[in-house]
């Protein structure tokens, strides 16, 4: 089971870090990246005792991160899962940019691509894992669940057992 | 003459009561050729009773938790109960629902269908007996419903966890009254179903627990805050009582967003559950006994196997259009399937898809093309099913 505050540590940590660069990077793109790679990097070492290493949906084990569409439901549509890191999600002056490539979809919102209906990053490719399954692009309604209404999660953002 | 008269009114209006008034349940062992067929599945049972009766055999149906219809067959544990309880069976002719007596001993089932795996029941270290079949039939989605009225729309996994888990405790606003949370007990498959999506262990389950679907429903919607109620119900349930209740959009672990069963909230396309967005659903279990070939007992069974897992069509009924009406998938419109309780989801193109002619009932159109045979099919979807050109 995937665990949900993780992956909010993970996101948050690796954005605040992002200001790692490399001097051999030659492109925007994958200097971006490899500010992600090590922001990655960098929370899998500090909680290297606690949590596996990687990125997932929250869960930093390497080979969880195997598929594009993970990254894409966390990141944004576009992000793909390279090497066990996920990549920067595609950004974007119109709908032809989004369309553009495998596996991306959605469509141009406020520079960065979103899901058909939903505003939300989906995985445009046909699915194969329970995550692209879940967050296939779709023009099906959809509510999200507000998770602060969770209120009683462990520290580690896990579900205590039922009494 | 006044007299006369007031006694020809009384004479009368007796007669209208005597003529009027129901004939007590005989037994059910006393109709012709009855077959015994337990646990979920009411409307494709309904349907294909009024089907059987005019071949001259009684489809006798005794509606009750799936766990109990497991029992049925692999135990052997006999159908009891009687009208003047409620608990007798029901069986039905081409135009009316009647009801009958089981025997006093029980009788025992022919059939017995599950909304959940028999494993999920109870443990089964070597699996199921080898004289007893399960076939997978049309699938059908499990969710948690609030009165109409209620401004809830939706509700996450965690949220379902905690709610059901902990009651009082949830911290899950606004449910957290445990006399508003209505559950069904360890005998419903909706349950196990609903245990497995959550985490919560189906007999640790927190609330005021009611005795059948029909009963969450009445408690549902008599309950005096209608912010504060929640219960538990298949698709076919709701959709039978959709003026009454609603069902939640859920939002899975890791899911971005929550969706319906269907691709909005007044649809009845199934469409999210066709295609595994929406998460929590199961296929019916047919449960028979077999013989020593490996082939249901009776022939009578051998049917009912074959026209719920699609391989034979009922004479003069469309399983499609009925199971479509009741909110429940048939097979062969599904795009994703699972081999497990809740299990990983697999992309599934059906041997003879029925998805055009699903689409078209529920919808009211589709983008498929229309046919006659195949030969008026593209060399794209060249199969023509059900008057629809499908991939196969």
């Amino acid at each position: 089971m995937v665990s949900s505050f993780g992956g909010r540590t993970l996101y948050a940590v690796a954005t605040a870090t992002m200001s790692f660069s490399s001097p051999q990077e030659s492109s925007k793109g994958r200097a971006a990246r490899r500010s992600r790679v090590l922001a990655w990097l960098g929370v899998a070492l500090a909680a290297a005792a606690a949590i596996p290493v990687g990125c997932s949906l929250g869960n930093l084990s390497p080979d969880a991160c195997g598929q594009s569409g993970e990254c894409a439901a966390l990141f944004g549509a576009g992000s793909e899962c390279v090497d066990g890191f996920c990549t920067d999600p595609v950004k974007c002056e119109d709908d032809a940019d989004c369309t553009a490539g495998a596996c991306r979809g959605g469509y141009c919102a406020v520079g960065s691509c979103e899901g058909a209906v939903s505003g939300r990053p989906c995985f445009a490719c046909a699915p194969e894992t329970r995550a692209e399954f879940l967050n296939a692009c779709t023009n099906a309604t959809c509510v999200p669940f507000d998770k602060a209404r969770v209120t009683k999660l462990l520290p580690d953002g896990t579900l205590p057992p039922v009494p | 003459m006044r007299l006369r008269h007031s006694l020809s009114f009384f004479l009368a209006a007796a007669a209208g009561l005597l003529l009027a008034a129901p004939a007590e349940a005989g037994p059910c062992s006393a109709l012709p050729n009855p077959v015994y067929i337990n646990g979920g599945g009411g409307i494709f049972i309904e349907n294909l009773g009024r089907v059987l009766s005019s071949q001259g055999i009684t489809l006798i149906y005794k509606r009750q938790g799936s766990c109990l219809a497991v029992d049925s067959i692999v135990n052997g544990t006999p159908l009891v109960g009687t009208e003047a309880a409620g608990t007798g069976g029901m069986y039905w002719d081409t135009s009316s629902e009647y009801a009958c007596d089981f025997d006093v001993d029980g009788n025992v089932a022919d059939v017995g269908i599950s909304d959940v795996f028999p494993s999920t029941c109870s443990s089964l270290p070597n699996g199921l007996p080898q004289d007893v079949g399960d076939y997978l039939g049309p699938v059908e989605a499990y969710g948690f419903a609030v009165p109409r009225p209620s401004a809830q729309e939706s509700i996450s996994r965690e949220a379902a966890y905690f709610v059901f888990g902990f009651g009082a405790e949830s911290g899950v606003e606004p449910w957290t009254d445990p006399t508003a949370i209505f559950t069904r007990g360890e005998g419903s498959g909706t349950q196990q179903m609903l245990a497995v999506a959550t985490g919560v262990p189906v007999d640790r389950w927190k609330g005021t627990q009611a005795s059948s679907s029909a009963d969450i429903v009445s408690k549902l919607a008599n309950a005096p805050d209608k912010e504060k109620a929640i219960g538990i119900l298949a698709s076919e349930v709701a959709i039978e009582n959709d003026l009454t209740v609603k069902l939640l959009a859920y939002q899975d672990t890791g899911q971005t967003c929550g969706y319906y069963m269907d691709s909005t909230p007044t649809a009845r396309d199934k469409a999210n559950v066709r295609d595994g967005h929406y998460t929590v659903w199961g296929p019916f279990h047919v449960l028979t006994k077999l013989d020593q070939d490996g082939y249901p007992r009776s022939a009578v069974a051998a049917d009912i196997v074959s026209y719920a897992i699609g391989t034979k069509d009922p004479p003069g009924l469309d399983l499609v259009q009925v199971l479509a009406a009741a909110g429940i998938v048939p097979e062969c419109a599904m795009r994703v399937t699972r081999t497990a309780e809740m299990g990983p989801l697999s992309s599934f193109q059906p041997p003879r898809s029925c998805g055009c002619y699903f689409d078209a009932l529920t919808q009211g159109t589709t983008s498929c093309a229309p046919c006659t045979t195949s030969i008026d099919c593209p060399a794209s979807a060249p199969a023509c099913n059900y008057n629809h050109c499908e991939v196969q």
